[in-house]
């Protein structure tokens, strides 16, 4: 049997080879569909003993556009439950299901695999199983997050899925993900071998005949782990990528059940990440919309220079009014900068501020020069905004308050936020309109994340814009500017640009 | 509406909540029976006349699990149709079921409840029924959940509580404590554990420490700085970014101590204080709970308490004592700041610091021993107030008849 990239052969012993052809390879409605007729056809097929998956390789990813085209909840659930349906069915037919492993296995491919009882992986240097941090996407749909973890254990599986490692196969075999590894020429025939020994197969999570050793979320050494490992993983995301709290939630409560009910949790969550704005926004101009061709250097280091500089201008802008500095710098990271602007002031020394002032800066121009003449400068002499400890530790100069005092009432953190967003969008449209008007916004919002530190979750300037409201922008910009400066002025190419997003 | 009269308030003493604690060997139900047996033998009554037994229990698994209430109601042989049930707010439990107990009674569903609350810390210990609030992600996340010593800095960083006021509280505590059994303030409530022949357990609070100073708690390592480390200061800071970074000013002696005990309050309305001619010694004025931010956790008391005063009509001024769970220095400190109140009148015999907090029966226990000190020094009105987990304060109003 044939269908576009499967194909079924069946030798003399009934042992059936199911074959993915892997080139290009995204899981998208045609693949479900023909995987699913695949399974149904070995599935009905009594005279089948056991199953071998091959493919060159299993680099296999989302179709992106397939799933920005479902567009109800509804229809995400029913395609992603249709192929992990699917999948189960296979893995608990009873019959022995054994993977042959060669090439890159990506997220996608390595859903697929893990559904096998047995998975033989290819010794030579080119089997690759490739983890992407899924910050930045999308957690697992088809049963990832369920058998990872029954398989090698909580802590390996989130530490795999958070991380950008490459594992190869005799990493994967003391990882477990792998049962036996072979040369290439002895895959086929181990594979065989395993089924023809095994004629009844199942998962260890479906085998009667065993103690399940299901890892239990709230044994005491896991509960532990969970508590502390949460508490991790919120502090260093903040609360803007969804997928890391959907991938520890999908874990916890999928092995507080069985594999059955774990399938409907892992896919419910998937169908609510897809739906998430930040998800969409970062799936968006990181996937769909990544430059086909190298940015220009050149552009990148003058463009990065100017947002940074802007970035910590705007803390210190902030400060002058009397806003508290833990505030302001704390805003800044739970934004997702990678520092605060004080903390970004010191490193690129304080003096830098000067060249973004302007006429009704006075003071700022004053309180600058009067911690230079205390001889704080920023980060190359440990004393600037912080003071600079061994070990990388620091915190905010004591005598800041002295000069520059926190007012009574605090603004309100919405406030603190759009301040530090908007006068680094500006400033990005600013320089978008100099020096590049040519080039696309999409990969203008690829560069500003990808390459100055603009926060991932926006999906760029442009995107947060559009996602937001251009009329409220252009609005709340047009307020700003009344009081805070010109900074705030936004012309009328960039509203011309913007109102055309 | 019936006045809710409380007749007795008895407690055991607290055993220090480790295996070489004197009640360790005690199973918590024996504990619970132990103070409902002094109940009907101090009060002469048949239990026949009683409706309801509330107990509060924070970890109801394992042997306080599968309501301990009703098991200690049948293991203290009490008459079968006295019902039992157990609830949980956390370290507010023993005050809620005394609320509960009291509603029964002014509602006149109930004649006559037991309101009470029983931890064995050292047998089911701290933590071991798990929960979604601190250990499923989602819920996790999505309150900023933080463990009580996090929001005990937290609270101290955002209040300015130092170091020095901390430790301060804590000696204070102490003295008021070994002040306190000096002088056999407690004795109208304690009853000394036996085991079954009679043999003497334990007849004193056995976890305090008199000779506490500023020099031996300046020693102590804060107990939550690591933990803070690995994560939990930063989801704080998430909730809270005006905080640079978090003070850890909390340590073992400056925190409630961890201990076993149980505690029991005798309620009924006047019908039975007169046929068995028990001194109704007080009645409830008025109760309330209430929710509060859960990451800062611990800020409930003070809105509880207002609550509770508004609802009797009354201001802070016109209570004479309080008694507010020493579940942290810090949360005390505040809690005085924000009600205005000086230490003068608040937990004027220690309080869980010296004493010891087992979680479930504590409220029942502060309320008994506010009302034995009202009694002492002839005043009125009292005020119990406890911080509860994941936000919320629960408080009583009692007032002397």
């Amino acid at each position: 049997m044939r269908l576009d990239n499967l194909e079924i052969n069946i030798d003399d012993n009934g042992i059936a080879n199911l074959i993915i052809n892997s080139k290009n390879t995204l899981i998208n409605k045609q693949f479900i569909e023909n995987l699913k007729k695949a399974i149904d056809c070995i599935i009905n097929n009594k005279n089948i003993v056991g199953v071998i998956i091959s493919s060159k390789s299993y680099n296999y990813n989302y179709d992106i556009d397939f799933l920005f085209s479902l567009n109800t909840s509804a229809l995400i659930f029913e395609n992603i439950t249709k192929l992990s349906s699917a999948l189960r069915k296979l893995e608990n037919i009873g019959k022995p299901i054994v993977s042959i492993i060669s090439g890159s296995v990506e997220l996608g491919g390595l859903e697929i695999i893990l559904h096998s009882h047995y998975k033989i992986a290819n010794i030579d240097s080119n089997t690759k199983f490739i983890f992407k941090n899924l910050k930045y996407s999308l957690s697992p749909a088809i049963g990832a997050s369920q058998r990872l973890p029954r398989q090698i254990g909580i802590e390996n599986s989130l530490r795999l899925f958070l991380s950008n490692k490459i594992i190869n196969a005799k990493q994967a075999l003391k990882l477990k993900i792998v049962n036996e590894i072979a040369k290439k020429d002895a895959l086929m025939n181990k594979a065989k071998e395993y089924i023809l020994k095994n004629s009844i197969s199942y998962q260890p999570w479906d085998d009667k005949k065993y103690i399940t050793k299901q890892p239990n979320p709230f044994s005491q050494e896991n509960l532990g782990y969970f508590i502390s490992k949460i508490a991790m993983l919120h502090a260093k995301n903040s609360d803007h990528y969804p997928s890391v709290k959907i991938l520890i939630s999908a874990i916890f409560e999928g092995l507080n059940t069985n594999m059955h009910s774990g399938l409907k949790i892992e896919a419910r969550h998937f169908t609510w990440l897809l739906q998430n704005t930040e998800t969409k926004s970062m799936l968006t101009t990181l996937i769909l919309n990544k430059p086909q061709k190298e940015l220009d250097n050149a552009e990148i280091t003058i463009f990065k220079k100017s947002f940074v500089e802007n970035y910590a201008a705007e803390g210190v802008r902030l400060l002058i009014n009397g806003v508290s500095a833990a505030l302001i710098e704390n805003v800044g990271k739970r934004l997702g900068f990678e520092l605060g602007p004080l903390a970004t002031a010191d490193i690129l020394e304080i003096q830098c501020i000067i060249a973004h002032l302007d006429s009704t800066d006075a003071s700022i121009a004053a309180l600058i020069r009067s911690m230079q003449k205390i001889n704080r400068n920023g980060l190359s002499n440990k004393k600037g905004f912080y003071d600079y400890k061994e070990r990388g530790i620091k915190n905010i100069w004591n005598g800041l308050t002295d000069i520059v005092p926190p007012a009574k009432i605090q603004p309100a953190i919405k406030e603190i936020e759009n301040r530090l967003l908007y006068s680094t969008i500006n400033n990005i449209f600013y320089n978008y309109i100099k020096y590049s008007e040519f080039k696309s916004y999409e990969m203008y919002d690829y560069m500003a994340i990808n390459n100055i530190g603009f926060p991932e979750w926006t999906g760029g300037p442009f995107r947060w814009v559009k996602q937001n409201g251009v009329e409220s922008f252009i609005k709340n910009n047009h307020e700003y500017a009344k009081t805070l400066g010109s900074r705030f002025v936004i012309n009328n190419k960039i509203i011309n640009v913007i109102k055309n997003l | 509406m019936n006045d809710a009269l409380i007749f007795d308030t008895v407690r055991t003493p607290r055993g220090k909540g480790k295996k070489s604690g004197s009640l360790n060997e005690v199973p918590p139900v024996q504990l619970a029976s132990k103070v409902l047996k002094a109940i009907e033998e101090r009060n002469n009554i048949n239990t026949e006349d009683v409706d309801d037994v509330i107990l509060g229990c924070v970890h109801p698994i394992g042997e306080q699990g599968a309501d301990i209430a009703r098991t200690a109601v049948l293991e203290a042989n009490w008459h079968q149709t006295v019902s039992g049930a157990q609830v949980d707010r956390f370290c507010a439990s023993g005050l809620e079921a005394v609320n509960i107990a009291a509603a029964q009674v002014m509602s006149g569903q109930a004649d006559m409840s037991v309101g009470g609350g029983v931890e064995s810390m050292s047998r089911v210990p701290l933590g071991s029924s798990g929960g979604a609030w601190m250990a499923d992600p989602t819920v996790a996340y999505n309150s900023y959940f933080v463990p009580q010593g996090i929001s005990a800095d937290l609270l101290a960083t955002k209040y300015n509580y130092s170091r020095t006021d901390v430790d301060s509280y804590a000696v204070k505590s102490q003295q008021r404590a070994a002040k306190a059994w000096k002088e056999k303030r407690f004795k109208n409530s304690v009853i000394p554990v036996k085991d079954q022949n009679e043999l003497p357990i334990l007849d004193i609070d056995e976890y305090m420490r008199p000779d506490t100073t500023m020099q031996s708690l300046g020693a102590l390592e804060p107990s939550f700085e690591k933990m803070g480390n690995h994560g939990f200061d930063d989801v704080a800071i998430l909730k809270y970014p005006e905080i640079e970074s978090i003070k850890h000013v909390h340590h073992a002696g400056n925190s409630s101590g961890i201990v076993d005990g149980a505690a029991g309050v005798l309620i009924g309305n006047k019908k039975m204080g007169d046929k068995y001619e028990l001194k109704a010694r007080a009645k409830i004025r008025s109760f309330a709970s209430i929710g509060s931010e859960p990451t800062i956790m611990l800020t409930g008391p003070a809105d509880s308490a207002e609550k509770a005063l508004e609802k009797a009509n009354m201001q802070a001024s016109d209570i004479d004592l309080f008694e507010m769970n020493e579940a942290f220095a810090a949360v005390v400190l505040r809690f005085m700041d924000a009600l205005k109140v000086d230490h003068s009148k608040v937990n004027v015999n220690g309080g869980a610091i010296a004493l010891g907090h087992p979680l479930g029966a504590t409220g029942a226990i502060i309320l008994g021993t506010v009302l034995d000190e009202l009694e002492r020094r002839d005043l009125s009105t009292g005020l119990i107030t406890l911080c509860v987990g994941a936000g919320m304060g629960t408080a009583t109003i009692i007032e002397r008849i």
